[in-house]
């Protein structure tokens, strides 16, 4: 709710002040007794009072409200022309001629009201024309009614008693007069069945409270009439509910038509953070409109968020709002009402691409980051492949070639015998050779331990725990052997672990922990050193973390207390 | 003695049939896949085979197996398994699948000085073990803290029934009486609280798993 503006406030604090007239008139003057002047002025003062709240209420639609304020004014003027009051006051004549100028306009107002309904413009040409002509015919009839009235309050002897009305009348005129409402009315009832007609299915759901509680009132008074047979006066708790009701169900759509133009940004918020699939339920609580629905662009149309082909729509009630750019990414397709709620739509639209928009990046980098790993891991993998397979070329050609020359050589010592002097070039040659293949063999094992390939992880731990100068325990639970990625990586992981200890910790012993948990393979190395390791730093570990994550894995390094330094890995394997 | 050899290299099959003919053996067999060699021996039957490990068609440990298989069918065969890998790892699973009998473990290298080959094929026939003594040396270094108690001379003897040797081997590889080297058997076996009652080839396994046993087996 605002601050009612100037024109609001006036036609409220108008109307309040012609309420007072009216009552004191009614106090000073009246014959009916006391409830009947109490229904009349109140029936106003809800118009107005609920007219004032709806413009209230939606400032961004105040025609209806407008209307309904001014209804109410008319109301509380024309009220004193059926008063029934005793006096001679002139102050009175006065006004029931003012009263009697207004009366018409009350029924070109509530027509107005009804055909304007829920947004407060005349949508269509035929019910301009038809309204404008009530309000001229009204004019007419206010004439008519102020001459009539003019002639009787002037008349000799007056003592409030009524005109002989231009409205209820007796004289020839008022058949004419009589026929032209006819006709009005007819008309009336025709445009409103059409505009009913036309609805959409969100503006029904709007139309229906003033319509629907009409005509629950109309059943009731229908009721009341058999049973009370006619002639009897309208039951008051009854009146008084029509009075309330009335005016009341046209508030009641307004508000239930309302989107909250207050919580705009939280309608964007709720838009915005819709996962793409219940972009569509977004849009729909949003907007208040359950037949909305959301296309997503396509090479040859759009579809819908179950992947079904959408058709647009053209006229039918429904329409088309693109999001973003041209081609748009995508289109809701909302009810035709909506187009008149221009802000609301363009929030929404707004919100709906920034949804698409982080959808579609989130997409993007996801499959991004799924590239990375999958090339990660594939260079991790062949990096591993071309070790066992440097390691198997080496074994199976140099070391078989280096080999041979031993043989020969061996052959050869044997025929030479006792030639001292070649006997000791062989014996150089030999120790040479000896000394080649040693070197070639531990070149082989670090390349790519054969154990590791042939025995399998534990295996090869054991034997880099062995080749540590400290004692290294090593408990291992593995009942089966990961997959060869998987063993290569922990192996060098545990291998630079042991170097980083040997060289960094200055330990006395360390221990190394083989376990799987469900298809988590969890190794530890921890030391009993000086600590100090940190992940951020240095490239050996750095290169642990690298391997761990190639295969979704992860390495962490914490100190232990008392001393020492835990570097504990873990990765799925199956 | 009568030979069969199995390595899927040519090289270094043809090399060593060449290196063992000049030895004064004859090479009855000859072998490049593992799936020949129980036929080949049925038909030779040798006096020892010699096995390659790495071969096809897995190129991983297809010749510890081939040593299993060989000995469920011939319980007296000796087996020697060459290797380019200096692994206790190895060793034990050849002392397993063999039922540490008249089976042995060398280096391929270890085959081209003279003596060693001869005295490895010698010790076989006997009905000895044979470990190759880098094997050995990688298991003592690891075990240098537990070994502290030994004298030096304790050390070499205890290498030397790691290898595989008999008292009467440690004896003149020592240049020592048999007596002495019985006396600093027990006193290794007492000293590392290894069960003395062992003898020969059962000595072999459990000082090799007293070795070993900073790096236990696999949890069942």
């Amino acid at each position: 709710m605002r601050r009612p503006d100037a024109l609001t406030a006036g036609l409220a604090a108008a109307t309040v002040l012609v309420a007072i007239v009216d009552t004191k008139m009614a106090i000073s003057a009246g014959r009916q007794p006391a409830e009947f002047y109490i229904l009349e002025i109140s029936a106003a003062l809800v118009w107005a009072g609920v007219g004032t709240l709806a413009v209230l209420i939606r400032p961004d639609r105040p025609g209806v409200g407008r209307l309904m304020q001014l209804l109410g004014l008319v109301l509380m003027l024309d009220a004193p022309a059926g008063f029934e009051l005793t006096t001679s006051d002139r102050w009175v004549a006065v006004d029931l001629v003012l009263a009697h100028a207004a009366q018409p306009f009350q029924i070109a107002l509530f027509a107005h009201i009804l055909l304007a309904y829920p947004a407060g413009t005349l949508r269509h040409p035929p019910e301009r024309r038809l309204i404008g002509t009530t309000y001229g015919w009204s004019a007419v009839v206010g004439v008519v009614g102020v001459i009539d009235t003019v002639a009787v309050v002037t008349a000799p002897g007056w003592v409030g008693a009524r005109p002989p009305g231009a409205i209820t009348g007796g004289r020839p005129s008022s058949v004419l007069m009589n026929s032209v409402w006819l006709v009005l009315t007819a008309v009336f009832l025709v445009l409103l069945v059409d505009k009913i007609r036309r609805a959409t299915r969100r503006e029904r759901r709007v139309l229906a409270y003033p319509f629907g509680s009409g005509l629950l009132i109309l059943l009731l008074f229908l009721i009341v009439l058999v049973f009370t047979a006619a002639s009897a006066n309208i039951p008051i708790p009854l009146a008084y509910l029509a009075v309330l009701v009335g005016p009341g169900a046209f508030l009641a759509g307004l508000v239930r038509e309302r989107l909250s133009y207050g919580s705009l940004a939280e309608l964007v918020r709720t838009i915005e953070r819709a996962p793409v699939g219940q972009l569509q339920e977004a849009l729909r609580r949003a907007l208040r409109d359950p037949g909305l629905q959301v296309g997503f662009a396509r090479a040859n149309g759009y579809v819908g968020e179950g992947g079904d082909v959408l058709t647009l729509p053209t006229g039918n009630g429904r329409a088309v709002l693109p999001i973003g750019g041209r081609p748009p990414i995508a289109v809701v397709l909302h009810d035709a009402s909506l187009t008149s709620e221009p802000t609301l739509l363009n929030a929404a639209s707004a919100a709906a691409r920034l949804a698409l928009d982080n959808a579609r990046l989130h997409a993007l980098v996801q499959e991004q980051l799924a590239d990375v790993r999958a090339s990660r891991r594939r260079i991790i993998e062949a990096g591993a492949d071309q070790r066992r397979r440097l390691e198997r070329d080496l074994h199976d050609g140099a070391q078989q070639r280096m080999l041979a020359v031993g043989i020969a050589l061996q052959l050869l010592q044997r025929q030479l015998g006792d030639e001292a002097a070649a006997a000791e070039l062989l014996t150089e040659a030999r120790t040479e050779l000896d000394a080649a293949l040693a070197e070639l063999r531990e070149l082989a094992r670090g390349i790519h331990p054969a154990v590791l390939t042939e025995q399998g992880l534990s295996a090869a731990v054991r034997t880099l725990a062995r080749r540590v100068p400290i004692p290294v325990t090593v408990e291992d639970s593995l009942s089966t052997r990961p997959a060869p990625a998987v063993e290569s990586a922990v192996y060098f992981i545990v291998s630079e672990a042991l170097n980083n200890v040997v060289k960094h910790a200055r330990a006395t012993s360390a221990r190394i922990t083989l376990c799987r948990n469900e298809n988590r393979l969890h190794v530890e190395v921890v030391d009993d050193g000086v600590g100090g390791a940190d992940a951020g730093l240095g490239s050996g570990l750095r290169g642990m973390a690298d391997r761990a994550a190639a295969f979704d894995g992860t390495v962490s390094v914490t100190a232990v207390r008392p001393s020492g330094t835990r570097v504990a890995v873990e990765l799925p394997c199956d | 003695m009568r030979l069969v050899l199995v390595d899927d290299v040519w090289l270094a099959r043809e090399g060593l049939a060449r290196l063992l003919t000049a030895h004064g053996h004859t090479v009855v067999g000859l072998a490049g896949h593992p799936d020949e060699v129980p036929e080949l021996v049925r038909r030779t039957a040798p006096d020892l085979a010699i096995l390659d490990i790495r071969m096809p068609p897995t190129f991983t440990d297809e010749g510890l197996r081939l040593a299993g298989a060989l000995r469920e069918q011939h319980a007296d065969l000796p087996l020697l398994v060459l290797s380019q890998y200096v692994e206790p790892a190895y060793v034990q699973t050849v002392l397993e699948l063999t039922g540490s009998r008249r089976c042995g473990y060398l280096l391929k290298d270890h085959l081209l000085d003279a003596a060693q080959l001869d005295a490895a094929l010698d010790r076989l026939v006997a009905g000895e073990l044979v470990v190759d003594p880098a094997v050995v040396e990688v298991l003592l270094e690891d075990n240098q803290d537990p070994l502290a108690v030994l004298t030096p001379r304790e050390r070499d003897v205890l290498a030397l029934m790691a290898e595989g040797l008999t008292d009467r081997g440690i004896a003149e590889r020592l240049f020592v009486s048999l007596n002495t080297v019985g006396t600093h058997v027990q006193r290794v076996l007492r000293k590392l609280d290894i069960p003395s009652g062992a003898t020969d080839n059962r000595r072999v396994l459990a000082v090799l798993t007293y070795l070993d046993r900073t790096t236990p087996r696999p949890n069942p």
